[in-house]
This record gives C-alpha cells, structure tokens and sequence, in this order.
C-alpha cells in the first residue's frame, strides 16, 4: 500500500511536472505578450508626443505655412540628430509630411527608404486617415506595419491644432525598444522576422544547456494581424526544477506515511471491529462443541453493527438451543402422555435412593400398581379414552398419595411444566413404567405398614368412576409391595420382586400384596406360561376337552360344552383358568379363540362323518366378543367344512356384554342372522335386566351351577331355577341347568321343565375319544336325528 | 483559540465595512452636472466644430497653470478658475456676447464649472462648457501640447 501511492506519487509526477511546465511556460508567454503591448503603447506614446512637438515648432509652423519640401525636409532631418543621438528613447526612421488632404508634401532623407516614395513605410495608416472628415480628422492614429521584411510603428498627427492644415507622420523601429524587455524579464531573447532571420540575440544566449531552461515564444502581430517579429525567451528553471524534485520527494514521504497510517488503522478498525469478535465466536463454538452445557452461555460482542448482529443472532440460538437441549434432556426423563416420571427417571431416582438409604439406614418401599381391565378401556373405548384415563390415574395417585401425607394433591395442575425437580418432593416419587403400569417410591419408611396404608390410599382412590367424554370408566389395580432393605438391595431385585408381588395380587384378585418369597414359585410359574403359551397354541399343546349336554325330554345328548386344556409338556394339564388370564395379557385370546373354534368344528365335522350328530358350544370370552372379526371368521370356518350354522352354538357371559352393549348387540345380532345358536352362560351371576336380556337374540340361557348346586337343600334356589325356567320359556328361550351332580337334581329339573341338563352326573369333560366311548355305552345315546333345536322353538 | 479569534476580527471588520458603505456612496456621487444654467455643455467633437465655425473663440483652461503646461488643448489659454473673475476675464473679451469655452480636467473637476460660474456672473452670454475636459480629449486621440 505504502510502496503503491509512492508509486502512485511517481508515476503521476511526470505529469504534473509536465503540466507545471506547461503552466510556466504559458505565463512566460503571457508576460511576454503584456510587455509587448507596453513597450508599443510606450513607443506609441512616444512617436506622438515626438510629432506633436515637431509640428508645434514655429520654425516647423513656417516653412509649412511656405509650403517648400526642400525646407520642410531640412527641419525634419534635423530631428535625426535630435533624438537619435541625445535620448535613446526611440529610433527614428522616418518623418512624412502631408497637406491637409494627405498629399505628401516632404519626408525626411534619414531614412532608409527616403529616396523611394513609392517605398514609403505604413502607407496603409495614410489610407486610414484620409477619407475622414468632421471632428476626427484631428484624432492622432498609430499603426504597426511591415515594410520590406521589418517592422515598423507609425504615429499621424495633425498640424495646427484645432484647425488642422497637414498631417506629420513619425515613423520608428519597434526592435530597438523591444530589445529592452530582456531587461524588464531578466531573460535572455532572440527577435527573429517571421522568415527566420535573427535580428537580435542577448549576450547570454546559450542553447547548450537548454535542459535547464524553459522555452517561451511569441509572435508580434501588425495592425492588420499580419506576423511581424518572433519571440524566444529562455528562462532558467534550474531553481524550479529542483525545487519541484524537493517538493515531489516531499509528496513522496508524506503519502508514504498516510498511507501507513491509513494501512495501519485500518488493521487496527479491521481487527478490533471484525477479526477479534469472530475469533471470539469461533472460540465459543469450539467450547460449545466440547460442553453443550455451555450453549446458554452468550458472548458480549463489540465491533461494526453486522458483527453485532452476528453475535446477537448466535447468542438467541445458543439460548434457544440450550433451552430446547434442556427440553429435550426432560423430555427423556418425563412420560408426555401423563407428565409423570418415566422408566427412565423412574431407575435414575431408584438407584439414588438406594445408595441414599444405605448411607442413612433407612427404609423405603416401592409399590407396583397394574390396571385391571385397562386393555378392554383401550379396545372398546378407543386409545383417545385410554390416554385421558391413564392420565387421569396419574391424577389419582397424586391425589391418594396426598392423603396419605406426602404428596400435594394438585401438584401436577399446580406446576405450568414439569421438570425433574419438581416431579419428586421429598425424594417421593409417582412414575409411569408404561402401558398401564405405575410405579411409587415412598421414602423413609417406619415400617411396613406405611407401605400398606399407602397402597390401600390407591386402591381406594381407584375405586371410585370417572367420567371422560360421556362415559362412566372404573378399573380396579392391583399394587405390589417390595421393601429396601428387606426384599433386594439392588434396584433390578427389587423391581421384580415388586412385580412378583403384583402378580400374587392379580391372581388372588386382591388390592395389594407386599412381596413373600412363597410367590416366586408361583409368579415364577405364572412368568413361565406367560412366556410359553404363544409357542402351546401353535405347537398343539392345547387339547379340547368336551362335556356332554342332555336333553331332558328326548333323554339323550345332542350337544357338548367345549372346554380348552393346556397338556404342557412338563407340568401336565393346565385348566384354563390359569392361562386364560394370560391369553389376555398377551393379547392371544384371538388366536385362541380362533384355534378353539376351527377345532371344535373339525371335531364337529368328524363326528357328523361318523354319524353323531353333537352341537359344539364353544365359550366367548369378552374380549372375543368385541372382535368385529368374529362373525367373519367363523362363516369362513362353516363354510370350508360345510357344515349349517346351527352346528355351532356360541356362550357368552352376561357380564361380557355389559361393557359396550351396542358394540356386542351389533356382533350378536349378526352372528345371530347367520344362524349360529348364542346362549348366556352362568345366567344370576350378573347384573342384567331382563328387559336388556330380552334385546339380546340369544336361544338358550345357562343357569348357573351355583343354584343347581344347591337344589337339593335350598327350597329358595329351586324356586329361582323354576321361576327362572318359567320366564325364559316365556321369552321363548331354552334353558340348560349346569351342575347337576345326581338323579334327584335331573328328575326335578325335569319335573321343572328344564331343557337341557349339563354335570358330572351326566359326564365329565372328556376328550374327544373318551366321549366317544361313552356315548357307545351310554343310554342317553340319541338313537334319532336330535331335534332340532331352539330356532325352530323360538320361531 | 487564535484562528476562532481571527475569524471573529473579519467578521466584526465585514459588518463594519457594511454599515459605513452608505456614508462613502455621496462621496463617490462628486460628478458634476451634466448641464449649468445658462451655458452650453459640449463634447470633444462640438468643440472642434466650434473652434471651425468660430475662430475668435476662447478657449480657456480653467486648471492651474502647472498643469496647463502638463498638456493642455492647442491655442487655449491657462487661466485657473481662483484666478478667474471679471476682471481678468475682461482682460480677453469685454463684449459680452463673445464666446468663451471653459474645460478642466474632466467631469469631476469643479474648476471648470466655477469658472462657468463666475462667467456667467459677469454677464457673459455666450459661455460653453467642454464638461468631458482633457479626459475625454486624450481618451479620443486628440492631439494636445506640451511644453
């Protein structure tokens, strides 16, 4: 940059040099022109006043007034000596003398055209003046001419004043008063003619060291703008020269250090105002890269507005991004669906405490909670309901926690978002696993029974309905206990053994449990089967077992009741009681459903080839009944081993239905225009209206054994079985009575008018083999057709 | 500090100048009037024809005798107007009626006018006044003399 504008400096010297010549040269040429006109107008003056003089002599007056040339010659020649000689004012050349009408009269003999007339000087100044006439005739006028190759200066005056009679005409060298301007300019000069001729040359005149002058020249132009004389003036520019390389070197230096100056500060503006903020925010990039912690952190940031706004712009960012990483970071720890801690926090807050109580010796427990019937919300509700409902239980924990002492009742309304340190108060804590378990971490703990009251708190609370979007929802939980330090002193021991505990609960139907090691065999078991039953249905180790149905007034069997074993390899047969639940569990009670079915038909099927003819009545669990599937299927079973509807007859409970009556009304009713046969099992148990059973399009109802059972003591069940059969007759239904275990119970059903009878005293369940034994031995064996049964009836 | 109070003095000297500007605007009006009652204001060119058609008029340079001989119109006489009265007047001409050209060194000489003035006074009637004086002739290129 330095190096650039000396350069610069350089470069553009020549040309300003030049133009300074230039400029020098014109204003020698401009004083030569001034002192030019002066030393004319000078001379002018001069001539005239010279003339006028001779022309007011009274000796000049007289030999005029004579008129005699040779006369008027001798006084005009003696002005030579005059002025010539004594003044070196002018040079004369010549003196003309005229009448009053310009004739000449006499001239001079001096000059050096004074014998030629016709070479008379300035004869165009003589053309000017003569044609005048009034007053101007006596206006002096002056002319600068050429005659042969020279220049001349010509004054005419009038003679005689006021009332003029001739003119007298001065004529002088200009050379010889222009000379003197080398004097006046303190330069040398060279006069030349136009033609080139050199009429005069200074002394010191040198043309061999030009380099050290400057050129000037200047043409003399005549009255008529004719050239008369060539000017060359030489002036010395050594002094200018140098002091023109002073100033240009001078110039030099002070760009040079402007421009380090501006080089400099401009670093300086450049690194103060860019460079150094930049570097600023790389570097918080780089440390934001190594701790993400370090994102919130913002950068005060000086320099131009752009890197101001830069560094405002990166430090929202980091701001929002921290903000977003520590949302996220929540979010890893908190269930979205209920705003509760997660598995995750759930494990985190375990481990701490246990390391917490260990220090400090003191209890804790932690409580499992598992919905009951939470699936059936999910399916027939919707999981829209599902997830208000989960969270509403959310809700309830807080609540009952809260009246056991620990919790705030409203504390997740009252908190606008939740973070981890205010999901756990007093190191308790209410966490979802997922699904629909929940967990609870119930700090310092006295003792056992702290545990127990707070598990009840729950169960309480759950107990009560809640009312989501028009429908009226309770489920009851089942809580399993496990205690630090005495159940597990690890986290993972004590999540199952709470489980363990949960599971003991389950399958006694109870509240809660707090955690025996007597479960682990049997949760042990029950986690065994859970694990194995998907494998049992499609490795056949399931088995139909059948239990025959009579019918009381044709005295023989036309049906059975179907019945699912589990003949597990290892621990024998296994009632369905105790894998049904885990079916549901699983979520395999379609696939069971549909193996029972196709079984029950293919059994169905092979009978009908061997010339028995028995309905197969096939249990629907509740969850298979809302299977919108369902009727689908089984038309797709009938149809592919060609079998009439009425082959099948479906049991449902009571209770089953209650859930969604519409949903199971539609299902049923369409089963029911297929023509399969439905039946309600274990009929008194529940809670149904007759005017509801009357909507439902079923053909038999099954009393419960419960009643049969005790027939033979209870005069009141035999009542009730009586008035029941009375009024499902009315209704157009068939009745079986379950549990009949001996001859006087059948003979009184009889006499009642029962349809079907259906115990042991008729028959165990038994395989399909064994049935066919005995139906050989039996004498309720149908030796006709088997009449057709309820439709027919009903119709 | 000291070019603020530099720039103060110009400007304090600028408003000066300004307000006295009016006061020397009379002092420039000193030219004379262009016509003096009774006389006949000529020109250069008017006196020449004068002098042709008159050749008893007189010519009188109304300027102080030094500078008469400085240059002054050919055939005219030096009489300076403190000099100037009847009597000296009647020293030339004592007819009245004679015609008697006064002129001065220009319009802005009174030396020509007072000496118009005193002419008048005296009873001549035909006075002229060559107002434009030896400025206007010189500017001309008439000729003048010397001595």
């Amino acid at each position: 940059m330095v190096v650039l504008s000396m350069v610069v400096v350089l470069v553009s010297w020549d040309i300003y040099r030049e133009l300074a010549y230039e400029s020098q040269r014109q204003g020698l040429v401009e004083s030569l022109h001034r002192e030019n006109i002066n030393t004319i107008e000078t001379l002018t003056e001069v001539s005239r006043d010279v003339a006028l003089n001779v022309q007011y002599s009274e000796l000049f007056r007289e030999v005029f007034r004579r008129g005699d040339a040779t006369e008027i010659q001798q006084v005009i020649d003696d002005q030579f000596h005059q002025y010539v000689v004594t003044a070196d004012v002018l040079e004369l050349v010549q003196f003309y003398v005229y009448d009053k009408n310009f004739r000449l009269l006499s001239q001079s003999s001096k000059g050096p055209q004074s014998e030629d007339a016709s070479q008379a000087i300035c004869t165009s100044l003589v053309e000017r003046g003569r044609p005048r006439t009034g007053p101007v005739r006596l206006r002096i006028i002056s002319e600068l001419c050429r005659a042969g190759d020279r220049p001349y200066l010509a004054v005419i005056v009038p003679i005689g004043g006021l009332r003029p009679i001739g003119y007298l005409q001065i004529v002088t060298d200009p050379i010889h008063n222009l000379q003197a301007i080398e004097d006046k300019l303190r330069m040398p000069i060279q006069l030349r003619l136009p033609e080139g001729e050199l009429v005069y040359q200074s002394a010191n005149w040198n043309l061999n060291s030009e380099e050290n002058f400057l050129m000037g020249n200047y043409m003399l132009k005549t009255t008529n703008g004719a050239h008369a004389l060539k000017f060359n003036v030489m002036q010395d520019v050594t002094q200018f020269r140098t002091t023109l390389n002073e100033a240009r070197n001078e110039v030099m230096a002070a760009a040079g250090s402007a421009a380090l100056v501006v080089v400099l500060f401009a670093i300086f503006v450049l690194e103060k105002t860019t460079l150094k903020p930049l570097q600023r925010l790389t570097k918080q990039l780089q440390r934001v890269g190594k701790d993400r912690k370090k994102l919130s952190e913002t950068v005060a940031i000086q320099g131009n507005s752009e890197v101001r706004a830069l560094a405002s712009m990166f430090n929202e960012m980091g701001t929002e991004l921290s903000r977003l990483y520590d949302r996220y970071e929540e979010m890893a720890y908190i269930d979205s669906l209920t705003g509760l801690p997660n598995r995750h926090f759930f494990q985190d807050h375990l481990l701490k405490m246990l390391v917490q109580s260990t220090q400090q010796k003191q209890k804790f427990a932690i409580l499992l909670l598992d919905l009951d019937g939470f699936k059936e919300i999910n399916d027939t509700l919707g999981h829209h309901v599902g997830d208000i409902f989960l969270s509403h239980v959310g809700k309830l924990l807080y609540k009952s926690l809260k009246e056991f002492g620990i919790m705030p009742y409203d504390h997740l309304n009252a908190i606008a978002c939740v973070t981890r340190s205010n999901l756990i108060i007093n190191d308790a804590m209410i966490a979802r696993l997922g699904g629909d378990e929940f967990a609870i971490i119930l700090p310092a703990l006295k003792e056992l029974d702290d545990a127990v009251d707070a598990a009840k708190c729950i169960a309480r609370a759950l107990d009560s309905a809640v009312d989501i979007e028009g429908q009226s929802i309770a489920v009851a939980g089942s809580v399993g206990i496990a205690i630090y330090p005495e159940h597990g002193l690890d986290t993972e021991t004590l999540v199952r053994k709470a489980d363990i505990a949960l599971y003991a609960a389950k399958d006694v139907k109870t509240d809660f449990a707090v955690y025996d090691p007597i479960y682990d065999q049997n949760s042990l078991k029950q986690l065994t089967l859970k694990a194995e039953l998907g494998t049992a249905i499609s490795e056949g180790q399931l088995l139909l077992h059948y239990q025959p149905k009579l019918h009381i007034h044709a005295d023989c069997i036309n049906s059975v009741e179907v019945l699912v074993r589990w003949q597990h390899p290892e621990r024998g047969l296994i009632l369905p009681d105790q894998f049904l639940n885990i079916a549901e569990q699983r979520g395999l009670v379609s696939r069971l459903t549909e193996w029972v079915l196709k079984e029950a038909l293919q059994q169905h099927k092979r009978w009908r080839q061997q010339g028995i003819n028995l309905t197969v009545a096939v249990n629907l669990s509740q969850r298979a009944l809302y299977d919108l599937h369902l009727p689908e299927r089984i038309q797709h079973f009938l149809s592919e081993l060609e079998l009439p509807p009425d082959a099948l007859l479906l049991e449902i409970t009571e209770d089953a239905t209650m859930i969604d009556p519409e949903r199971a009304l539609s299902i049923l009713h369409c089963l029911d225009e297929m023509g399969i046969l439905l039946a309600i099992d274990d009929f008194g148990t529940g809670y149904s209206s007759l005017s509801y059973l009357k909507r439902l399009p079923v053909d038999e109802i099954k009393i419960d054994k419960t009643f049969v059972l005790e027939m033979s003591e209870s005069d009141d069940d035999t009542k009730i079985v009586h008035a029941t059969i009375d009024l499902a007759h009315n209704l157009g239904l068939q009745v079986v009575a379950e549990g009949v275990e001996n001859e006087s119970t059948l003979e009184t059903l009889q006499a009642l008018g029962c349809d079907y009878a259906q115990g042991f005293y008729i028959n165990r369940p038994a395989t399909a083999d064994q049935l066919e034994n005995w139906l050989l031995k039996t004498d309720w064996q149908c030796k006709l057709p088997p009449l057709d049964s309820s439709k027919k009836a009903k119709a | 500090m000291k070019i603020l109070l530099y720039w103060i003095q110009r400007y304090i000297l600028a408003m000066c100048s300004l307000m006295l500007l009016p006061l020397t605007l009379p002092a420039a009006e000193l030219e004379l009037p262009n016509v003096i009652p009774g006389t006949t204001t000529v020109s250069a060119e008017e006196l020449i024809k004068l002098a042709g058609k008159i050749e008893s008029l007189l010519l009188i340079d109304a300027r102080l005798s030094v500078d008469h001989t400085q240059g002054a119109i050919e055939g005219s006489i030096s009489l300076p107007d403190t000099m100037t009265s009847c009597n000296a007047l009647g020293k030339f001409t004592t007819d009245e009626h004679h015609p008697i050209l006064f002129y001065c060194n220009g319009p802005k000489c009174e030396r020509s006018a007072n000496a118009v003035q005193i002419a008048r006074e005296c009873g001549y009637q035909n006075v002229y006044w060559f107002r434009g004086g030896l400025e206007e002739w010189k500017k001309k290129n008439y000729p003048f003399i010397r001595r």
